[in-house]
């Protein structure tokens, strides 16, 4: 299986499984690298350890080998660890199936059991059991099952409910596929590999369990184990502490193996299922983009133009961000130093170069082929730039990368020449608004905060202010009854309501430039509609740059000034809207143009037939 | 809180029918230990005739059918009856109230401790996943993760108590000291230090694992991206949006340990001769005592619902999602 | 004859204390070999509709015919014998085909559960089916979730005509699709329809791709329909609220004379 695969190629599960072959090997040899009964007096009582080469580890009160003891002792440890969880996970996968599939009463009853043993401390019920039954290994066994089968049940139900609901599942019934095929073809397979994930978890705690009870006495008398090897030192305690250390190390190595084994497991799980995503997103920080400056217009020397300069702008350089703030009022800024260029016009004529790319590149790490290419592409102060591309055309690399959100590890080469010298500072000087309006806002902060965070940080402004700001904000993107809203949470929203609530919390500390990733592909039209009127409307009132990416060559018509088309990571084609869609000169935008359907295409059928 | 109090009826009422399973559970652990309570109560007394022997078993209804039986257990706990314990001869419920105090100190300081600890270094592992600190934390909860209570109690108590002779290796408080208030309270505290400190340190490392695990999930997703890209510091991204996101799970965590802590308490107060819940419980199974056994199962099964409330009442207050129905695409 | 006849279909949902009808009094009828498009906007029922139609949730009350059955009264073998006249494609592409399957395997069930051609013919109708879809025929050993959107999603459509159905649902079948792929499915579907004679139930919110197949078009509101009609007429004669917010929605590409510019740029 590919999974197995995947997990081995992962240091802590190869350790762990190095630390688990090595025991179990020790455990089967036992009887040949220690013959005899372990539990029988070998030496001299308390033989101090690392003294005498027979007994390496020591001896106990009795005179009985310590070493041997550990050696035989495994062999019980991973036994019962085994065999009860194997046992737990029959029971739980049992149980967990049953009340999946049968729904209803059945359900309900079930998982009141398992809510039962759930809410018993295990432990209790073990003792109690092997108590009250008497103790032996299958009497343990059993006892540390009933004990810890109640976790897989439950895991295993919560699976089967939420693969059940998949369209895979609706597709093998749309086939006809009989319901028990779907069960053990569709759904089980699929099922399976979280729950083996958390049985390793189980073996661990079995193990533990089973210490616990022979320590107290309540394991087979029979038979050597840790815990009563643990037990038996702690009455020479204070003289010969290692009869107990020994043994104890033996079982945390254990435990630690059966945990890395584990956590190599749910991480390779972990990585099939962001394989499945289709974009992986990953994780932290982005580096900070290769940034030129150019002279900054006015007349002003640069401060922080050092070429190539890696870092966003420190506070000194706040004075120099390009972009015109929304109605021409200046912000505030508690970083101070922001007056010297008030006084420009708040809009500025379409040749004020706001920012260029150079030959610029990224790609993602771990990843082959760079998203992005060579990519050389002005943006004027001002205008509404729309970036057309499908998927897999690099239109979002390109979008984050002006932001200076990309990845962790991307890799970026050639620049990025902002006209003030210094890169924009994401949330001051540039707005950015997601895709996916129910993923872009926090579900547990209320969508005051939200909004106020960013005009709190960047206007240097106090909460209530920033929350006035807010309000503000969410009254200029026509939400109804702001008041109300800036203490509601965002799943009482829809989602075109979300993404209003997010273009409010991108404009709040008054950017001049906003990019927009898509900001419509995940609400129906009539809402797109809406949010592209709105974003629109703010942008042309506030002169601000607005570069809106979209993969709909149409939408981005209705307002852009320009647009530039990308495919695979590479520029196609760029100038005036209305020129480049009525006229496009390359061919992938001719493709695109012809492609584009709208209500005065033709239809591809005729008419009604009788 | 209208939300949270609809919520907390609901699951109040609806671990009613789980407790009764619970009563039945522990009634056939009764039933299959019945007799040999019997017998070990004659052995202890020094052995009895025939006729002792079948008052004894009359006493306890075993000459009536199961059904009935069991509709006397259910009527004898709803009058919180919970039995006679053999090996005290006392009544259970009275022993169980006595023993409480000192297991819920125990657990309350550990779990707080652990709390208080544990979201901390997660926060601090959680911030930068992968990072060397990450890696560091990680790996050493970890291990601290894999050893067992009564291990690490027995090891404690070697270095602390016997070799360094810094702190007192049993007992909840000094015995006839005849102290009392802040002293009394001093001593107690000293002889906690250990056993809390042992169930802290295992608990601190799982509620790092936790914490950690929950903030490497959400620096994926788009509402941090969303935060960066409005230019927050991060010390605010990493605790207003993933670390603030990230308490839910261990919140649950809560609830679902609580069952096995007080399982943990039965070593755990062993180890340090603790007259609390999980000693008693040692002591009714050296005594042979299924009644009190019994009883303790009852009573924890009880405390871990009522957990359970507490843990859903602030549960509710952080998440403003529950209770609502989620609006759907 | 109508080959779908629904009648007065109703739903209702309740989570959380709150109800919601999704679907209230919905009736239409489809005939072989005919398009119905059902435009809405998000919450409008329609998706509800498709999996009542498809016997995938039953309704809390109405009646549909298929075929000139009862479709509701079948059940256990009958209805899923039945069910290889009435198909379905979903909007997921990732979604749609079980993690583990390769596009053989996706292809083989139909084939095998209705016995479509006896069982050594199958890898060969496997590889026509996938040709006529437009997929490489040696691409039938490959994991679905390793293809591009569009190929699964032909891969789908393959897996929907493997029946030989009367009936295709296609619920927003190609939402998902970048533009250049999605022209190049309905040109796959409007072939498709006119080799075999099959119906479609086209769901979408885009009114503008509902026009490209559609005879007639259903706009929906509320878990009602409001209007349904010849596909020409309802776009160039909206008659409810609804339809002309959905018809105002489609984006032009060419700039609208009429078009409403707040600073007279």
């Amino acid at each position: 299986m590919k999974l197995v695969g995947d997990m081995l190629r992962r240091p802590e599960a190869a350790a762990g499984l190095a630390i688990l072959v090595l025991l179990a090997l020790l455990a089967l040899l036992a009887p040949v690298l220690f013959p005899g009964d372990p539990l029988k007096i070998a030496g001299r009582a308390l033989t101090a350890p690392f003294t005498d080469p027979a007994f390496p580890l020591g001896t106990d009160r009795l005179g009985r080998d310590v070493l041997a003891g550990i050696v035989h002792g495994a062999r019980t440890s991973l036994f019962v660890g085994l065999a009860a969880a194997l046992a737990a996970l029959a029971i739980g996968l049992s149980v967990g199936l049953a009340a999946g599939f049968a729904g209803g009463i059945a359900d309900e009853a079930l998982m009141r059991v398992v809510d039962a043993f759930q809410i018993v401390p295990s432990f209790l019920l073990a003792l109690a059991f092997v108590s009250v039954v008497g103790a032996s290994v299958p009497v343990v066994v059993l006892a540390i099952a009933l004990g810890a089968w109640a976790d897989p049940a439950r895991l295993t139900r919560a699976e089967v409910l939420s693969v059940r609901g998949r369209d895979y599942v609706a597709a093998a019934r749309i086939a006809g596929m009989h319901p028990v095929e779907i069960a053990l073809r569709e759904i089980l397979p699929n099922v399976l590999p979280p729950v083996l994930a958390l049985s390793a978890i189980i073996v661990a705690t079995a193990i533990l369990t089973e210490a616990a009870l022979s320590f107290l006495g309540l394991g087979d008398p029979n038979v050597v184990t840790w815990g009563s090897m643990i037990a038996e030192g702690r009455n020479v305690l204070r003289s010969s502490p290692f009869l107990s250390i020994f043994p104890g190390l033996a079982l945390v190595a254990t435990v630690v193996g059966v945990y890395l084994l584990s956590e190599g497991l749910t991480n390779a799980l972990a990585g099939e299922a962001s394989v499945e995503r289709k974009k992986p997103r990953r994780v932290g920080k982005s580096p900070p983009l290769p940034c030129r400056a150019s002279p900054p217009q006015g007349g002003r020397s640069a401060s922080g133009g050092n070429p190539a300069q890696p870092e966003a702008p420190e506070v000194g350089e706040t004075a120099l961000h390009p972009i015109s703030p929304l109605e021409g009022e200046m912000p505030g800024r508690a970083e101070g130093g922001a007056g010297a260029e008030s006084d420009r016009p708040a809009r500025r004529g379409q040749e004020d170069l706001l920012c260029e790319t150079q030959d610029l590149s990224v790609t993602y790490r771990d990843q082959e082929t760079p998203a992005l290419t060579n990519l050389d592409l002005a943006i004027r102060a001002g205008e509404r730039l729309a970036i057309i591309g499908e998927s897999g055309s690099g239109k979002s690399t390109f979008a984050r990368a002006l932001a200076g959100l990309l990845p962790e590890g991307a890799e970026v080469e050639g620049t990025v020449d902002w006209a003030a010298g210094a890169a924009p500072l994401a949330g001051r000087d540039l707005g950015f608004v997601l895709q996916d309006p129910s993923a872009s806002l926090n579900p547990v902060l209320t969508i005051g905060e939200q909004v106020a965070e960013g005009a709190r940080r960047h206007l240097g402004l106090s909460w209530p202010e920033a929350r006035a700001r807010a309000l503000d904000m969410l009254e200029r993107v026509r939400l109804p009854e702001p008041e109300k809203l800036l203490a509601a949470y965002p799943h009482q929203l829809s989602g075109g309501q979300r993404q209003r609530v997010a273009i409010a919390a991108a404009l709040a500390a008054r950017p001049g430039l906003v990019i927009a990733d898509e900001p419509t592909s995940a609400l129906d039209m009539v809402v797109q509609a809406e949010i592209v009127a709105l974003l629109d409307d703010l942008v042309r009132g506030a002169g601000m740059t607005l570069v809106f990416i979209t993969h709909d060559i149409a939408l981005a018509a209705g307002f852009a000034d320009r647009v530039a088309i990308f495919k695979d990571g590479a520029l196609v084609e760029t100038g005036p809207a209305a020129a480049v869609l009525a006229a496009p000169r390359e061919t992938y935008t001719k493709m695109l143009v012809a492609s584009h359907r709208d209500l005065a295409s033709p239809p591809l059928v005729g008419e009604i037939r009788a | 809180m209208t939300r949270a109090l609809r919520l907390t009826t609901r699951r109040a009422l609806s671990s009613i029918p789980v407790l009764l399973i619970v009563v039945i559970l522990t009634f056939l652990l009764l039933e299959t230990a019945a007799g040999d309570a019997v017998d070990a109560y004659l052995l202890s007394i020094g052995g009895g005739d025939a006729a002792i022997a079948e008052t004894l078993r009359q006493a306890y209804g075993l000459d009536q059918s199961m059904a009935a039986r069991l509709w006397l257990y259910l009527s004898a706990l709803a009058r919180l009856d919970l039995g006679w314990s053999v090996a005290f001869d006392r009544p259970v419920l009275g022993l169980i109230i006595e023993r409480l105090p000192n297991t819920l100190l125990l657990m309350g300081s550990a779990t707080a401790l652990a709390f208080a600890f544990g979201s901390t270094l997660g926060i601090l592992a959680g911030a930068r996943p992968g990072s060397l600190r990450d890696r560091l934390l990680s790996t050493l909860s970890l291990v601290v993760y894999a050893i067992p209570g009564f291990w690490l109690g027995l090891v404690l108590a070697i270095v602390f108590a016997v070799q360094l002779r810094w702190l007192p290796t049993s007992g909840i408080e000094t015995i006839a000291s005849g102290r009392t208030g802040l002293s009394r309270a001093a001593d107690i505290a000293a002889h906690l230090v250990l056993p809390v400190g042992t169930l802290a340190l295992i608990y601190t490392a799982l509620f790092l694992r936790v914490m950690r695990a929950g903030m490497a999930g959400i620096w994926r997703l788009d509402f941090v991206l969303f935060a960066r890209a409005k230019g927050l510091s991060r010390v605010r991204i990493v605790l207003r949006h993933v670390a603030r996101n990230a308490l839910l799970p261990l919140i649950t965590m809560l609830g679902l340990q609580a069952a096995a802590m007080l399982g943990g308490s039965v070593v755990i107060e062993s180890i340090f001769a603790i007259p609390g819940f999980g000693r008693l419980a040692q002591e009714a199974v050296s005594g042979r005592d299924a009644a009190l056994l019994c009883g303790i199962i009852v009573v924890s099964a009880v405390l871990v619902i009522l957990v359970n409330l507490l843990v859903d009442i602030v549960y509710a207050a952080l998440d403003p999602r529950v209770g609502t129905a989620e609006r759907g695409a | 004859m109508s080959l779908l006849v629904a009648q007065n279909l109703g739903k209702r949902f309740s989570s959380g204390g709150r109800t919601v009808e999704a679907l209230r009094d919905v009736s239409l009828s489809l005939a072989a070999g005919e398009t119905l498009g059902l435009a809405g906007a998000s919450g409008s029922g329609k998706s509800t509709l498709a999996r009542i139609l498809t016997r995938l949730m039953p309704p809390d009350g109405g009646s549909v015919r298929f075929a000139g059955e009862d479709w509701l009264a079948l059940s256990g073998a009958d209805l899923r014998r039945r069910r290889a006249r009435m198909q379905m494609v979903f909007q997921d592409v990732s979604g749609a085909f079980n993690p583990r399957a390769t596009v053989a395997d996706a292809l083989d069930d139909p084939l095998r559960i209705h016995a479509v051609v006896p069982k050594g013919e199958r890898p060969r109708e496997i590889a026509a089916l996938l040709e006529r879809v437009g997929v490489p025929a040696a691409y039938a050993g490959r994991a679905v979730r390793d293809l591009s959107g569009g190929q699964r999603q032909r891969v789908a459509i393959a897996r929907a005509i493997a029946t030989r159905p009367a009936l295709i649902v296609l619920d927003e079948a190609v939402s998902a699709l970048d533009v250049s792929v999605r022209e190049r499915i309905l040109h796959l579907l409007a072939t498709l329809q006119e080799e075999r004679g099959i119906a479609y139930l086209f769901v979408s919110h885009d009114l503008a791709v509902l026009r490209a197949l559609s005879h007639r078009i259903a706009v929906m509101e509320a878990g009602r329909i409001v209007e349904c009609g010849p596909a020409g007429r309802v776009i160039a004669d909206p008659q409810s609220p609804a339809a002309r917010a959905l018809i105002r929605a489609v984006p032009r590409l060419l700039p609208q004379e009429s078009k409403e510019s707040p600073d007279g740029r």
